[in-house]
Parts: C-alpha cells; structure tokens; sequence
C-alpha cells in the first residue's frame, strides 16, 4: 500500500508540469501566443539596423541588401532543430538556378544576445565547408547583435520565441526571403521533418529558386501556410526530478546491499565460530 | 540415518516419499528439500525451453520464403512468445535454479540452503509468474506482440496483452531476487568446516557473484514494467513524450537490468564449464582464483555498460565513447577464464566424454559469440550492425551457444548424479553432433545476413537474402534433430539407463562423495574439507 501512495506521488509529478507544457506550446502554433511566425509579407525591415558579423566587423542591414537575401533566424549554441536547417540549406544552395553572392545572399540572424562573433565564426565555418566550393563563402553571413537590436528585427518580420525554462529557445523553424530593398517577400515554412534521412530538413530547389526569383521582383507573396515545425528543446522539467527518485532509490538499494554483505560477513564469523567451523586456524 | 548406510540407501534416496502428505504432486510442491525443488525446476525449465525451440522453429520455418506460413501479426506475436519464454523463462533462472539448487548446498557441503521455505516460495512465484505469462496467450485479446524487450511507447499502445505478460515478469523478478538472497546467504553461511572462500568449487563462486547481481539489477526490471502497466492502466507518461515522459529513459531503465542479467544466465554457466574441464583432463583447475575473482570481476563492470545496447538511440558521444569503452573491459576478465580453460586441458589426460563435447563446444561457441560481441560493441561497426541479423547471431551464439550449451553440458555431467541412472554416451554424442552443425549453420548465416543489411524482427524480406534465409533454416532441421535425439536419450536413460555409481567421471569435488541420487540430508555427518576443490595433482603426488 505504501508503495502505491508512492508511486502515485510520483505520478503527480510528472503529470502536472506536463500539462502545464503542453498549454504553451498549442497556443504558440496559432499565432497569438508566445511563439510562432505572425506574417508580414509585404512590410519593410528596419534596415539601417547594425549588427556585427562573424569577424567582429558592424554592418548594417542595408549594406547586405541590394539583391534578393535569404534571412534566417537561429541561435548559433542550439542542438536540436536549428543545425538541421543550416545543414539543410547549405546542402540546397549550390544546386540553385540563382548563383550566391552575385544573386542572392543569405543571412543568419542570432536571436540570443549572448552569441558572439567568435561563435558565429565558428558556427559558420562547418556551413560553408558543407556547402562546398560551388558556393561562395561571402554570400552567407552571420550576424549577433544586442538585445534591441535583435528585438527590433524579429518584430519587424513577426518572428516570436522565447527564452526555454531548461536551456535554449523555443521558436519557429522558417526561411523569410526579403527584396533588394528589405521587404518581406515570402516566408517559407519548415513543415516536414524526416526521421532517419541524412538531411531531416531538406528544402526543395524549386521553392528556393521560386521565391528568390519573386524577392528579386519585390513581389509579397502570402498563403504558404501549413502546420509549422518549431525548434524547442524537449525535456520536461518534471524529467530531472524523476531522476533525482530514481538516483535516490538506487543509492538506498546500494547501501542496502552494502550493508547486507557487511551484516553477512560479520555474522558468518560469529556462526562458523560458534560451531567450530574454523578448524583451519 | 548411520554412516554406513550412506552409500548403501537406494531407497531413502530425495525421490522417496516422506508421507506428509496425500498426494505425490502436493509433497513435491509443498517440499522444501533443495534438490526436489531443484528438479522441479529442472523439469520447468527444460519444458518451456522446448516449447521456446518449437516457436524459434516455426519462426525459422517461416523465414524459409517470406510469409507463406504467418501473416505479419502472427509472425511478431511467435518471435515475442520466442523471445520471452526463452529469455524469462528457461535461460535467466535457468541455471541458478536447478543446478543451483540441487548442487549448491551439497558443493559446499551443507544440508539445505540458507532459507528453505524462501526458496519454496521462490519456485512457487516462479510457478505464478509462468502461469501469468502463458495465461497472457488466451485471456482476452491478442498475444503480446512487442518484442521480449517491451520497448516504449509501443507497449504502451498495443492492444495486445502487455500487462499480464508483463506483470508475469514482474513476478518473476521476485522469484530471482530470492533466489539470489537465499544462494549468497547460503554460501556466506552454510559452508562445511574447513570450506574457505578459495576451496569453494568455481560453481559457488560463479552463483555468488550471481546472487549478488540479482538482487542489485532484478528491483530495476520491477521498477520499469511497473511504470508500464502505470501507463497502460493510468496513463502515467513516464515513456510517452507527449505527457512529458521519455521513450530513451524506458530504454535505459530496460538495459539497465536486462545488460547485468546477461551475466545472470552466463556467469553460472562459465561456473558449470570450470566444473567440467578439470574432472575430464583430470588437472586442478588451471588459475582457480583468478576464474573465480573473474567471476565478480564480469558482475562489477557489467552493471556499466548498458548503454551499448542504445549507440543509436540518441546519447551523447562521450556517453557512447565510454559506453563502448567499458564494454571493452568486459572481455578481458572473460578472456581470463577462457585462456585458463585452456590451460587446464592443457596436458591433462583428457577423457572425451560427452560432458566434456559439450563444455568443449562451449568454449568454441562462446568464444565466437563474445568477439562478435566486441565488433558491435565497437562504436563505428555498431552503427552499420545495430538492428540487423548480426545483433541476432550475436545473441545466439552468446545465450545459446554459451549457456544454453553449458545447460546441456551439466545436464549430461549431472545427469547420473541427479537421476542415478546412466545415458547412453554414443546417442548423446550423435546428437551433439546434430545440435553443434545444426547450431552453426542456423547462426552463423546470420552474421552474413546481417552483414549484408537484413533486420531483424522482420517477417518479410527482399530477394537478395533468400539464399542465407534458406541456409539458416536447413540448420534450425540439423538443431531440432539433434535436440530430439539427446533429450530422447535422456528421457530413455530416466526409466531404462543402468544404474549410475556415485562417482562416474571420477570428480573431486563433493557431490561425488555421497550416493547417486543424494539421499534426503546429503551428507550423513558434516563432511570436513582439508583442501581444495580440484585435488587431482595433490593425489598423483601422494
């Protein structure tokens, strides 16, 4: 009986936190909560912002512009979905119809203002090695910056995550392609993930060659909008304090053990003596 | 009951009814005699091993050309009952239970075990825990279909009878934790005067260490398929990711218990062969403390390496690294006892009987089965092996060729001991033979399968695998062979064989003292030992 009020106890515990995660995360998906992608095709950025690139260097938004840009949103210390997608995209680039550098851009934004250039220089080395010598290294840049800064821009393309309770973000998987002048053009959602492939995220060269022949026009182009995969760190708080009664029992069934050998030897001393059974010595 | 009829008393052999009671079922079950107890889980065991054999046939047979005999259902519900029966029912309690039983107290010279009414108790929650198991073929819905494993979420979804499958287990485990209580306790407590710890026979060392992981791993086991039947009945999330739970942490909590309990069926084992190889090359046991020390040398680093059942579940690369590393470790104190097998045979006057065959065969099986344990406990090889064929020839080489062999092995060594009758050597060779190129054809195809990409738990496959399909499935006719031909013998040898002298093979240590079959108190005074367990060389001096 003892046990089952314990493990009931137990249950609570994993159940109620959960409910509470699970509330979040549904509203995030329609747009009016706290995270997820509220469109604004059509809008311009802030462009005169200033960031600092992955050698250190501030640029302004505007001297990136001038052709059609690819903008994506990530935090460069992520480990569950945001890698996927650069990997992803770095693996479509090259086979684009549009060449790199000379028609487009891409732009990768850090959201966290604990990023720095050093680790955007870092994060941006693997991306371009995998990308490969087709594509030319100065067409994709990294970007870190302040927290306003960073606050002004992913208001500005309706972009909203939010800082995990664990570690990391929550957010919206998405690639904005914005005009040569800084509109928003379109966004392309992220919605599949395949389990098991090489590149779960893969983007298809006809989307890409599309939509950045549209941003090159200036053209806004809405409706894209489908079920959308975010990147959120899946580790339920009420995960580490199961731990915490799993390592308690299993310390207690330790020096039960333990204290069982010791009772064991020490007895078998005393129960061989007392029977002579020491006729060794 | 007098000295002098110790040796002379057919009829006041453990066979012989007590009186107690009415009916000769009821005295058995009610016995708290170690070796009655031990030969009705002799009987238990070796039962559910035969109907294992017959679904691993059917699984076979149907593998010879893709679903001609099963649909897909079926096939997965065969494989599970396989599976299940084979792993929870025959080769976990397996050996600790009946030769445990039967030989431990008189091994070390004691009159019962340490707790005999527990250790009653033990074989009726086996009992219980059996009876759960096959009442989960026909209570209401379909037969558990999960693989033995029950992974997560799946068993938590199927419709299939999980929960008294899964709740048999459960009880199971107790059964195990007693037992290992009941035997360390024992051996701490119970041995003869004069019995040190270094004059212990490696067959009381191998169950010690044994005991003690059966009680640290078993509770683990208890713990996860709770947490199972809490999701299916309550809907507790522990394993489902939509409630907050983990699949991964099932997965770990499951090899958490179920990596040790690999040690479990194959310490004793390698406890049974360290018997054998010095009465047949008449030698001491060549290294008998480092055999022994390795013994809980496997236990101690088992419980470490679980992990490398999971290389691609999703675990960090340093946990993998060192996952992979200790598995390594794992080998070195089985390379020990191998070599020191070895070693003992080495210049010994060898006598090729048919126990010998087997623990000889077993060194040969085990060894193949431990080295392609290490290719897939190596990170790189795991990640083209994991869920192949491969896994399945592995597992086989290591739960069959190994203490599944070493069963067979001191059943034949035994068997006069037990029985008090003697088998015919020539039929038990015949179908050895059978068994071992049966054993080798089935299994080893099974590397190349898995080599070449087959997965396992697959009841259909592409046209490339046909060919190895087919080989493997004409050996699984050379094994069933010869299984029938050495259980027939036998089964013959219990009713027809001549009667067996107390000390057949000329063994040292001290079941071969006292009548065959033992009588009810063992030994008629306390034996006293005054050296150790294999005194072959000491003989020849004197």
């Amino acid at each position: 009986m003892k046990t089952a009020l314990w493990l009931l106890a137990l249950a609570t515990l994993l159940v109620a936190p959960s409910l509470h995660g699970h509330e979040t995360l549904g509203t995030g998906g329609e747009g009016g909560g706290e995270i997820g992608i509220e469109e604004k095709t059509g809008q311009t950025l802030p462009t005169d912002l200033v960031f600092r690139d992955e050698n250190g260097a501030t640029v302004r938004l505007a001297d990136l512009l001038g052709k059609p840009a690819i903008l994506t949103l990530v935090y460069y210390t992520c480990e569950h979905v945001c890698p996927l997608m650069l990997s992803g995209l770095s693996k479509a680039l090259p086979r684009l119809a549009a060449r790199g550098g000379r028609d487009y851009r891409v732009i990768t934004v850090s959201f966290d203002e604990t990023d720095t250039p050093e680790k955007a220089h870092d994060v941006r080395k693997n991306y371009i090695k995998a990308a490969g010598p087709e594509f030319p290294a100065e067409a994709w840049t990294f970007l870190t910056g302040d927290r306003d800064r960073i606050r002004k821009l992913t208001e500005s393309v309706g972009f909203r995550f939010k800082k995990d309770r664990v570690h990391g973000f929550d957010h919206p998987v998405v690639l904005i392609f914005l005009s040569p002048a800084g509109k928003v053009s379109r966004y392309l959602q992220v919605t599949q993930y395949q389990y098991g492939a090489e590149y779960p995220i893969a983007f298809s060269s006809f989307d890409l060659n599309v939509s950045l022949a549209e941003a090159a026009e200036g053209k806004a182009v809405t409706g894209f909008r489908r079920a959308l995969l975010y990147c959120f760190s899946h580790e339920p708080p009420g995960l580490s304090r199961f731990f915490y009664f799993i390592a308690t029992i299993g310390l207690v069934t330790l020096a039960a053990m333990a204290g069982l050998f010791l009772y064991l030897r020490a007895s078998e001393r005393r129960y061989r003596r007392g029977r002579e059974y020491d006729l060794e010595r | 009951m007098t000295l002098k009829d110790e040796h002379s008393s057919a009829e006041a052999d453990f066979y012989g009814r007590t009186g107690k009671y009415r009916w000769v079922v009821a005295e058995w079950m009610m016995s708290t005699d170690h070796k009655r107890i031990g030969v009705m889980y002799l009987m238990a065991i070796l039962s559910f091993f035969s109907v294992g054999v017959v679904l691993g046939f059917m699984i076979r047979l149907n593998l010879l050309s893709p679903g001609w005999l099963m649909d897909q259902q079926t096939y997965n519900e065969f494989f599970t009952l396989h599976g299940v029966i084979q792993i929870f029912l025959f080769i976990i309690p397996g050996i600790p239970v009946a030769f445990g039983n039967i030989f431990l107290p008189i091994l070390i010279g004691a009159q019962d075990v340490a707790f005999p009414r527990i250790n009653r108790l033990s074989w009726w929650l086996y009992v219980a825990g059996a009876v759960l198991i096959l009442a989960s073929l026909f209570v209401q819905g379909r037969p558990p279909d999960t693989g033995w494993t029950f992974y997560a979420p799946y068993s938590i979804q199927t419709p299939a009878n999980i929960s008294t499958a899964v709740l048999g287990v459960f009880v199971l485990g107790f059964s195990s934790i007693l037992t290992g209580l009941n035997f360390v306790t024992t051996i701490h407590r119970m041995r003869a005067p004069g019995m040190r710890w270094f004059r212990m026979p490696a067959f009381p060392w191998t169950l010690y260490a044994t005991g003690w992981v059966q009680m640290l791993a078993t509770p683990v086991l208890a713990i996860t398929l709770l947490f199972i039947v809490l999701g299916r009945f309550f809907g507790v999330g522990f394993f489902d990711p939509s409630r907050g739970g983990d699949p991964i942490l099932y997965e770990h909590l499951f090899w958490m218990y179920s990596h040790p309990a690999v040690y479990i069926m194959v310490l004793p084992a390698m406890g049974i062969i360290s018997e054998i190889v010095p009465v047949f090359s008449r030698r001491v046991l060549f290294g008998y403390t480092a055999i022994c020390l390795s013994a809980l040398a496997i236990a101690a680093v088992g419980y470490f390496v679980w992990g490398h059942h999971m290389f691609t579940s999703g675990m960090s690369d340093t946990a993998r690294v060192i996952f992979s590393f200790v598995s390594f470790l794992v080998a070195v104190p089985t390379g020990v006892k191998i070599f020191n097998w070895v070693s003992t045979l080495y210049r010994g006057s060898i006598a090729l009987d048919s126990p010998l065959v087997f623990a000889l065969s077993f060194i040969f099986l085990f060894s193949i089965g431990g080295l392609s344990g290490l290719i897939i406990g190596a990170l790189a090889p795991n990640l083209h092996l994991h869920g192949t064929y491969f896994i399945v020839g592995h597992f086989h080489y290591v739960m069959f060729g190994g203490a599944g062999f070493s069963i067979l092995a001191g059943l034949h060594y035994w068997f006069p001991k037990i029985t008090g009758r003697m088998y015919s050597e020539k039929y038990a060779k015949i179908g050895w033979l059978s068994l071992f190129v049966g054993f080798n054809i089935l299994y080893f195809s099974m590397f190349v399968l898995g080599f070449q990409g087959m997965p396992r738990r697959y009841f259909d496959y592409p046209p490339e695998y046909h060919l190895n399909h087919v080989v493997s499935t004409i050996g699984s006719w050379f094994l069933a062979v010869g299984l029938v031909i050495i259980f027939a013998n036998l089964i013959r040898s219990v009713f027809r064989g001549g009667k067996a002298p107390a000390n057949p093979w000329g063994g040292r240590t001290l079941e071969w003292t006292i009548a065959s079959p033992p009588p009810h108190e063992n030994f008629a005074s306390p034996p006293v030992v005054r050296q150790g367990p294999y005194a072959y060389e000491e003989e020849a001096v004197r």
